[in-house]
């Protein structure tokens, strides 16, 4: 019993590793980590490979089926996830724009604009507003209220994740002077000027993205569009880097 | 619902492929100290004082750094390798913020801000020391499960016998690095388990939980320390990110995202689970609430006080 008991445990431990390295050679590992712990998945996914195959040769006295039952759920769990996010995003209606490399400034009607990520920007102006860029170029998600709709307004946002998806947070800011106002869940980019201008919280308070920790519209600066434009998801949607000088991450 | 559930299952997948790397990681440590490390080699780089055994336990992180999942198992190697709760404790508690990692990500986070460093820093070697001067001289078979003892191994033996051995007669057989391997996957498999419970919990929290609750958080210092502090703990954030994710928090005073970070890598949804599956009831409860009464009382005081991320203390 004990020997059989060692073999399932030994066998569960593969097929955890087993997910993990799965989930590095394939294309979303994205969902749930930062891409820069990739190579720290892998070698864990190897080293319980290798445990996996161990136990076996070494018994133990105990049996306690509880911790084994657990973790092969988890593992049927994880990788249902991982095939159903996988068929969300590859069912997306907006496609998903090809990695390309990219200017640091884009320049439109003679003056340049810098990309850079709601998350940067958010920090630069957390910071200290006179370091960051007057113009900027912006992409990410549209999110729409009914009160921001009758103020001409929409809310460009994007999540944000340092780890893991459950630190997503979702920075944003109100798009103001855009000249037709972009479908809801839409992906767009906009080129614009920030300006200090107190937001109406009651139009902003009712705008979430699902799944994050908070979503954190800015209410101290909001973007007057020069441009506004819809776009293909980028290949890698979240924001996993965040710079404070140019080259933004964009 | 089924968006719910996704979202739920994407959440809990997330933290435990992030924490596993590093349980698991604890768990070869633990286990190396298992086979190689003998009492006696311990017992000759323990200090004899207090004060030295609680000030190595404080900066032990800085040498063998740990996020809160990998440090439960290497803490409980240790005990049970004789190394006295004086230190091991102080160093669970203290090790996954007072670590090179976490310190860089947490200068980072709050805008290269000294100020916010020290308090992080300050608030969490307080509970740590706190909870090192309580402990006294007390031995491991006062705080662990089972007084101790490996789970499966013969009760007459002590706990530096190994799980490898399943006869029970108490010695390592076969080769050593066979023994560092099963000990750690055993240790992985039971820590794992509460890994994924208190991932679940803090998934539920996550997807059902109202994002505009966190307003009603904002209102004054001790509201917002006491939010801030219920939801590092329902929230269950690495101790490398919670920094990022406190400052995102601009609105709240400086002292509530410094309780945020102090708390979470003590006290967390993950951490509870983990602690029940080794510490006795009392001793957790201890882990528990010494920590958060401090850092609530302390972080309100400094917070009524003046303190804030700007100036030095």
């Amino acid at each position: 019993m004990t020997r059989l008991v060692s073999i399932l445990e030994g066998a569960a431990l593969i097929l955890l590793g087993g997910f993990m390295l799965h989930l590095v050679r394939g294309d979303s590992y994205w969902y749930f980590l930062n891409p820069k712990f990739e190579p720290l998945t892998a070698v864990a996914g190897a080293v319980l490979v290798l445990i996996g195959l161990a136990l076996p040769f070494s018994l133990s006295r105990e049996i306690r089926p509880t911790r084994l039952f657990v973790l092969l759920a988890f593992v049927c769990m994880a990788v249902w996830v991982q095939s159903a996010t996988n068929r969300e995003y590859t069912a997306e209606p907006y496609g998903m724009e090809e990695p390309q490399a990219v200017e640091s400034r884009v320049e439109l009607g003679g003056e340049e604009y810098v990309r850079m990520n709601t998350a940067e920007l958010f920090m630069l102006l957390a910071a200290d507003s006179g370091t960051a860029p007057k113009r900027v170029a912006l992409r990410g998600m549209v999110r729409r209220s009914p009160e921001m709709d009758r103020q001409g307004r929409f809310v460009l946002v994007r999540m944000a994740i340092v780890c893991c998806l459950a630190d997503a947070v979702a920075p944003g800011f109100v798009v103001v002077g855009s000249k037709s106002l972009p479908e809801d869940g839409a992906w767009v980019s906009v080129a614009g000027r920030f300006e200090p201008l107190a937001v109406d919280k009651a139009g902003v308070g009712s705008i979430a993205v699902q799944g994050v920790i908070s979503t954190l519209i800015n209410d101290k600066f909001v973007i007057y569009s020069r441009k506004t434009e819809q776009v293909k998801r980028p290949e890698l949607p979240f924001i996993f880097e965040f710079r404070r000088e140019e080259p933004y991450a964009y | 619902m089924y968006e719910d559930f996704r979202i739920f299952s994407s959440i809990v997948t997330a933290i435990v492929l992030e924490s596993a790397p590093f349980l698991l990681l604890g768990s070869l440590v633990g286990a190396a100290f298992e086979v190689f490390a003998s009492r006696e080699w311990l017992a000759r780089k323990i200090p004899k004082s207090a004060v030295g055994r609680i000030g190595m336990g404080l900066i032990a992180g800085m040498v063998l750094p740990s996020c809160e999942c990998g440090i439960v198992p290497i803490v409980r190697r240790l005990l049970m390798k004789g190394v006295p709760p004086q230190m091991a404790i102080p160093y669970m508690m203290a090790g996954p913020v007072i670590n090179p990692i976490v310190l860089a990500s947490t200068y980072v986070a709050f805008q290269d801000s000294l100020p916010m460093l020290f308090w992080r820093v300050f608030m969490v070697a307080v509970p740590a020391v706190a909870m090192g001067l309580a402990l006294g001289r007390a031995k491991a078979p006062d705080l662990l499960l089972g007084g101790g003892t490996i789970l499966g191994s013969a009760p007459e033996h002590g706990p530096e016998h190994g799980l490898s051995c399943g006869c029970g007669c108490g010695h390592v057989h076969g080769p050593r690095w066979l023994a560092l391997l099963s000990h750690a996957g055993r240790d992985f498999l039971q820590m794992g388990k509460y890994l994924i419970f208190g991932a679940v919990a803090a998934g539920l929290f996550k997807t059902f939980a109202p994002q505009g609750a966190l307003s009603f958080f904002e209102g004054n210092m001790i509201v917002s320390v006491g939010g801030m502090m219920l939801l590092a703990i329902l929230l269950s954030v690495c101790s490398e990110a919670d920094a990022f994710v406190a400052a995102g928090f601009s609105t709240f005073p400086a002292m509530a995202q410094i309780s945020f970070v102090a708390i979470g890598p003590m006290v967390d949804l993950k951490l509870i689970a983990m602690f029940l599956a080794v510490f006795k009831r009392r001793v957790v409860l201890a882990l528990v609430l010494v920590p958060t009464v401090l850092v609530f009382f302390l972080c309100v005081l400094a917070g009524m006080l003046g303190a804030d991320w700007g100036a030095l203390p």
